[in-house]
């Protein structure tokens, strides 16, 4: 007999996020996330992308079936314009499978590859926004590497496919890890760009989860494995990775198989290595200046001139608010005390 | 007593040798870094890659050098070209080695140890500079503008004409020789490439795109369309047209690639004499030039205004 477990996300699965999303995806506006390494971008894209639990109603209502993510995936992207045409292409094939799909106008004659793939590209979401009626948000997933590269001409050709009607139909939901115009500054992107202007004042934070996120992910894949831990030490989990979901992976992993159950957890756990190279990917996933606040503070050697730059970590989630220090866990805590450059 | 002074010695021996060991101690430098070591305050050597043997209470770490041949941007401005001013945001490939750029010269490693790589990136700034100006002169003395307005005195400086492949032919070849007095190496592998030319608002209100590819076309009529939208594009300030060409009639049918001007807004046509299809014309959306070379960032710092921009999401 099938037995059924705990489902991944709750209906409030990252509620506040989603809610924004949903409110600026109807009014065709385009936003960006900026998250800290492993901090779940990827639930957010598979929540929106696969529906699993046909939660998307609650968010887009009766209208859900109009609202199709794409999802574009940075990573494995070949630093051209055409490899940029082409995964879009494939992303928008992908959600739009069961659609009647546009007929090829044969009467165009293109100079390039390049240019043929953008024109199928135009023609697609053309079809979609427009006979179709759709909603198209294109998921540009950990696109820094996009930004950074681009060249400009490139990355206003996203603007222009929000051109001849499909403004208000198309928009881009962007995640990064640093904030896209430092990453854009050589183009420039801000004050220079209009793909930049579509969520130039639409950047938000993307924190960790919540004590209700965090612990729905434990109790599911700890029921995947046939409940192995028990509720205290799910509780101990959450506590030391403090949100950060490849952290609860990670963790959650090792005290299945080493059970840290002696001694100082925090202490074994952070010199493991796979906790380490997380930790690291976080840090290191940091603007240089941001690194150097980090580990300014990890030793107490801030001072009142790296405010700025300690409101914008509590702003990002891997810092907590007062007098005293407080890492979001204190396995990254004790990674940064033993920190060498 | 004599008996006693053989073991003595050895014992003391020992000492000095344990000592010295302890003294010792061996570090690990990364591939992509050098180390600059100082002795007693004074610049000892660079050290790196692989393993180094350092002594305690002589040897510190000053500062370490980054090795990584890499692409940078320079933005150099105040220059001049037949008397009109403009700047560059060059795109060049290098990297510091600090013992090959001294050779032999003692006295010439000792001081390019004493600056961290961002005052190094500043000379080499300055020496990027020094080339163009030097190199500007020379083009300039060479090249005789046909008439007097801003558009032709400013030719050389735009990517892919002659007189510009002139100009940075002379730029590299002054840098391969200057670049290595602040310790730096140019990678010969790479282009010198142009991302942006800065020009001055009353200089980019003079001429619009359509003026620019009309006189660029006029002056070269053998421009390819993609030389001709490569160097229009280059100049910071002037947008590119937003216009596909469209037209029917089968493989055969001829163009004429033109730019021009319409209430503000560029146009491009097909001319009816050579093209006998159909023409029509799809807005907005573009002709792609053949990008620029792909760029990457600087080393830059977080400004306040930089910090201002993270929104935190607000609460359902």
């Amino acid at each position: 007999m099938e037995q059924s477990i705990t489902p991944r996300y709750q209906l409030t699965y990252r509620q506040a996020e989603l809610r924004l999303i949903a409110d600026n995806a109807t009014q065709g506006q385009s936003l960006c996330f900026v998250g800290i390494a492993g901090t779940g971008k990827s639930n957010i894209t598979n929540f929106l992308h696969s529906d699993p639990y046909g939660y998307k109603s609650h968010y887009f209502g009766e209208q859900r079936a109009r609202y199709l993510f794409p999802v574009v995936d940075g990573n494995t992207w070949d630093q051209t314009p055409v490899g940029l045409w082409k995964i879009m292409l494939a992303a928008l094939s992908d959600v739009t499978r069961q659609l009647v799909q546009p007929e090829p106008d044969s009467k165009l004659l293109q100079f390039s590859e390049e240019q043929k793939l953008f024109s199928d590209l135009k023609v697609h979401v053309d079809w979609f926004c427009q006979q179709l009626d759709k909603r198209l948000i294109f998921i540009l997933d950990d696109f820094d590497k996009v930004i950074a590269v681009g060249p400009l001409a490139m990355l206003e050709q996203l603007n222009a496919l929000r051109s001849g009607g499909n403004r208000g139909k198309l928009s881009y939901l962007l995640f990064s890890k640093k904030l896209p115009h430092v990453l854009g500054r050589a183009h420039p992107l801000k004050g220079n760009a209009k793909f930049y202007d579509l969520f130039g004042s639409h950047i938000y934070a993307l924190g960790l989860y919540n004590h209700e996120d965090a612990r729905q992910m434990l109790l599911h894949v700890n029921e995947l494995v046939g409940k192995p831990l028990s509720t205290r030490e799910l509780t101990q989990i959450e506590s030391l990775t403090g949100g950060h979901a490849r952290l609860i992976r990670l963790v959650f992993e090792l005290w299945r198989t080493a059970r840290p159950i002696e001694g100082d957890p925090i202490l074994f756990l952070s010199s493991q290595s796979d906790v380490q190279d997380e930790c690291r990917r976080i840090l290191h996933g940091l603007h240089d200046d941001e690194q150097a606040v980090v580990l300014r503070m990890a030793h107490g050697q801030h001072s009142v001139a790296d405010r700025a730059v300690i409101d914008h970590l509590i702003r990002r989630g891997l810092v907590s608010e007062g007098d005293k220090v407080e890492w979001f866990s204190p396995l990254f805590g004790e990674f940064l005390r033993t920190y060498k450059t | 007593m004599g008996d006693w002074l053989g073991p003595l010695f050895f014992i003391g021996l020992m000492i000095v040798i344990i000592y010295l060991l302890t003294q010792i101690k061996v570090r690990i430098v990364p591939e992509e870094e050098r180390w600059v070591i100082y002795r007693l305050g004074r610049v000892h050597r660079i050290v790196g890659p692989g393993p180094v043997m350092l002594v305690r209470s002589l040897d510190e770490v000053k500062r370490t050098v980054s090795a990584r041949d890499e692409p940078h941007n320079v933005r150099v401005n105040g220059l001049f070209m037949n008397g009109v001013p403009f700047g560059y945001t060059l795109n060049l490939w290098y990297r510091f080695d600090l013992n090959d750029a001294a050779g032999t010269d003692r006295d010439l490693l000792v001081n390019l140890a004493q600056f961290s790589d961002e005052e190094r990136k500043q000379q080499v700034a300055t020496k990027v500079r020094e080339a163009l100006v030097a190199s500007a002169t020379v083009i300039e003395r060479a090249y005789k503008p046909p008439s007097s307005d801003f558009f032709h005195k400013l030719l050389p400086i735009i990517p892919g004409l002659p007189e510009f492949e002139a100009l940075f032919a002379e730029v590299r070849q002054n840098l391969q020789h200057t670049l290595p007095l602040v310790g730096a190496r140019l990678n010969e592998a790479h282009p010198i490439t142009v991302t942006y030319i800065h020009l001055g608002n009353d200089i980019i209100n003079s001429f619009s795109r359509g003026r620019v590819a009309g006189l660029l076309r006029e002056t070269f009529p053998d421009l390819s369309p993609e030389l001709l939208l490569q160097a229009v594009s280059s100049i910071e300030g002037i947008d590119m047209p937003q216009q596909r060409v469209v037209f029917e009639g089968g493989s055969q049918t001829t163009m004429d690639f033109q730019v021009g001007e319409e209430n503000g807004a560029a146009r491009v046509w097909v001319d009816p004499r050579r093209a006998p299809g159909r023409v029509t014309e799809s807005p907005e959306q573009t002709p792609e030039p053949t990008p620029l070379p792909t760029t990457s960032p600087p080393v830059e710092h977080l400004s306040p205004e930089d910090l201002q921009v993270l929104k935190r999401v607000p609460a359902a």
